[in-house]
């Protein structure tokens, strides 16, 4: 991890697909960020699926990498959790 | 009696409901279902047979990019769908409307390396908008509704439908579907007022406004609201190379093409602009040059309909997420009537710079053994073919002299592979084009190597009749490539000096009239006779191979880092 990087944690609502959590992998490794730990399960809603993603960035490419995550088809939302770092969280989703 | 067919029948009756009626492909065992029944629905759903499935899927761009519809592709299964993997990439970066329909093994053989079994979903996942695999009839008419709505709205894209051999031949009924709404996809964001207000205040007060106009106007259909804006605040509109006929070339308030290679005064003035308003483009990188040193005086209003190209390459100041012909027709109330008369003339001094150390040495060429310039037989065809003429290039010099020096005055009026620059997509997409807009001339630029990529379909242009006016700007070389070895690499022409067939014989074995065009006397003669005679043409120019595109942002310069000549940098007066 360099200078600049810091751990994030985000949850990406999605559509319970077959494919879509190779979807949310390849976002990542595409832009060469390696997935610390990734956790995929049911939440409440019906078909939707909760992935839960922890991984080391800089801020610019964590907000590239929530943008091109929630531009993905199948992606009902992306929300960036705070409580990995003491900063600010400038990422706004829309739900 | 059972209403139910099989879902091969199911899938042509879903792309007929859609307004498809033409289909590039090839056939192929998993998918010999779907063309058996496709025969009986030949007057409806019109099947062109390419020579290879990467031809289909190029032609299905090409038809895309000139009407604004959707193409739709047929191949099998394995290396078929495999041979579609470039055109869907082209298809993705290049914001193309495009379906592409493969057949897969049956269900029971999936993941068992059966016969031309490959993972197609998992490989074009990062290649598509979407993709999905149907193994059973009943999903079928409800994925090709889904397909279609995603394929040709938001920011269009290439949509994979993975279809398996028993889904084909298994029975169901018919039951036709609608998708209009899908709930993790919002293709048409709502505008912010405040953001319009916002840009609308910066414009009013701006003094060296610049539009920057991309692929999302032509997408949007807002050629007349980009006028409408240009107009009203006298802001002079350069262009991305996608975004070139969405301004008439010889309006007055028209500086230009951005980039690498564009023009002149559409680049410097970019560094020298106070507020940059870019509609539905993305600079990319060879728009922007070295970021570090692009626009480092402009306010800029980025609208776009994808919100992850906001900040990705250039940082904005205000993001108006939406469709760009929308945010147009919010912001037109807004925009008072200026006027910015020195700034539009420096447009002026800038471009009579480049007509005298750049265009007219181009365009009025003189060698010595009579081989010709890429950009004056390039200027000579579009004089010829008119102002409604469709320009399709391949990808190189053959592009970037095509993009310049032809004149575009109406819409959907260019089809050339930008963020994927892919060699070999002229020919076929060209084909598409005609196919899409029979009552267009299409003509298509490509280079000796670009040519011989995609050279077999030829033979959709013998079987058809397709009356593709096809420019071969043959150099012997790979030109690009050269002239970046020329240039930058002392002259050390590894693998790009070509020994190419005799071109006129591989016309005449397709039937298509070809001519070879050695010297510059022949030119204006060739060119009319190619205008003129109804149906496809090949002229095979005898290029100079020291011929080379200019101006040229260099690799790791600023946009008005520009090199005038192989020896002259542009160097600003004072």
């Amino acid at each position: 991890m360099n200078m600049e990087e810091q751990l994030y944690t985000i949850e990406v609502y999605s559509e319970h697909h077959v494919g879509v959590l190779h979807q949310v992998a390849m976002t990542f490794s595409r832009r060469c960020v390696n997935i610390e730990y990734l956790e995929a399960k049911p939440c409440s809603t019906a078909g939707v699926h909760k992935i839960t993603v922890v991984f080391h960035s800089s801020p610019e490419i964590m907000e590239q990498i929530v943008k091109q995550l929630e531009k993905r088809v199948d992606i009902l939302r992306v929300s960036l959790l705070p409580n990995q770092y003491s900063g600010e969280c400038n990422v706004s989703v829309e739900v | 009696m059972s209403n139910k067919i099989s879902g091969a029948e199911i899938l042509i009756k879903a792309l007929i409901d859609q307004g498809v009626d033409t289909v590039f492909g090839y056939p192929g065992g998993t998918i010999m279902p779907v063309y058996d029944r496709l025969y009986g629905y030949a007057d409806k759903l019109h099947h062109y047979l390419a020579r290879h499935e990467q031809g289909a899927i190029h032609a299905a761009e090409g038809l895309a990019r000139a009407t604004g519809k959707t193409g739709v592709v047929f191949a099998t299964s394995g290396p078929g769908a495999m041979n579609l993997l470039t055109g869907l990439n082209d298809a993705l970066i290049d914001s193309t409307p495009v379906v592409a329909i493969t057949g897969q093994v049956a269900t029971a053989f999936l993941g068992k390396d059966a016969f031309q079994e490959s993972d197609i979903v998992s490989v074009t996942l990062p290649v598509t908008k979407w993709t999905i695999q149907v193994r059973k009839p009943e999903d079928i008419a409800p994925a090709v509704a889904k397909a279609f709505y995603i394929a040709n709205s938001g920011r269009p894209g290439p949509v994979v439908i993975d279809l398996t051999k028993d889904a084909q031949t298994a029975m169901s009924e018919y039951v036709p579907a609608v998708c209009t709404d899908i709930r993790s996809y919002q293709p048409d964001p709502h505008i912010q007022d405040s953001l319009i207000l916002e840009a609308a205040e910066l414009i009013n007060k701006a003094q060296h406004p610049l539009i920057l106009s991309g692929h999302g106007i032509a997408i949007s259909k807002g050629e007349k609201e980009l006028l409408d804006l240009a107009e009203k605040a006298s802001i002079p509109v350069a262009t991305t190379m996608l975004g070139l006929s969405t301004i008439p070339s010889d309006h007055p308030l028209n500086v230009g093409m951005l980039g690498m290679h564009g023009n002149l005064g559409a680049n410097i003035n970019t560094n020298k602009a106070d507020v940059i308003i870019a509609l539905g483009m993305r600079f990319d990188d060879r728009v922007t040059g070295d970021v570090k040193k692009y626009a480092p005086n402009a306010k800029i209003i980025h609208v776009d309909i994808d919100a992850s190209e906001f900040d990705k390459c250039i940082k904005s100041h205000v993001h108006i997420h939406g469709d760009v012909k929308k945010a147009l027709d919010k912001l037109l109330p807004f925009i008072n009537d200026s006027k910015h008369e020195e700034w539009i003339a420096s447009f002026a001094k800038l471009r009579e710079i480049e007509e005298e150390k750049v265009i007219n040495r181009e365009i009025n060429a003189s060698t010595a053994d009579g081989s010709m310039l890429m950009g004056e037989v390039i200027n000579k065809v579009s004089l010829a073919l008119g102002d409604n003429a469709v320009l399709v290039t391949d990808v190189g010099q053959n592009q970037m002299f095509g993009v310049k020096y032809f004149r575009f005055n109406s819409p959907l009026s260019i089809v050339t592979s930008g963020g994927l620059g892919t060699m070999g997509f002229g020919l076929p997409a060209s084909i598409g084009a005609k196919i899409g807009a029979p009552d267009r001339e299409v003509v298509l630029f490509v280079g000796d190597g670009g040519f011989q990529m995609t050279i077999e379909e030829l033979g959709m242009i013998m079987e058809y009749n397709v009356g593709v006016k096809i420019v071969l700007l043959n150099n012997n070389f790979l030109g690009n490539v050269r002239q970046w070895q020329h240039l930058f690499f002392e002259g050390r022409f590894s693998a790009t000096p070509m020994l190419n067939p005799d071109f006129k014989m591989i016309g005449a074995a397709y039937g298509i009239p070809a001519v070879d065009v050695s010297h510059r006397d022949q030119l204006d003669k060739e060119i009319e006779k190619m205008a003129a005679h109804k149906g496809a043409y090949i002229l095979n120019i005898n290029i100079d191979p020291t011929d080379m595109v200019f101006p040229m942002t260099p690799p790791g310069a600023g946009v008005d880092e520009i090199m005038l000549s192989e020896h002259e940098y542009f160097k600003a007066e004072n």
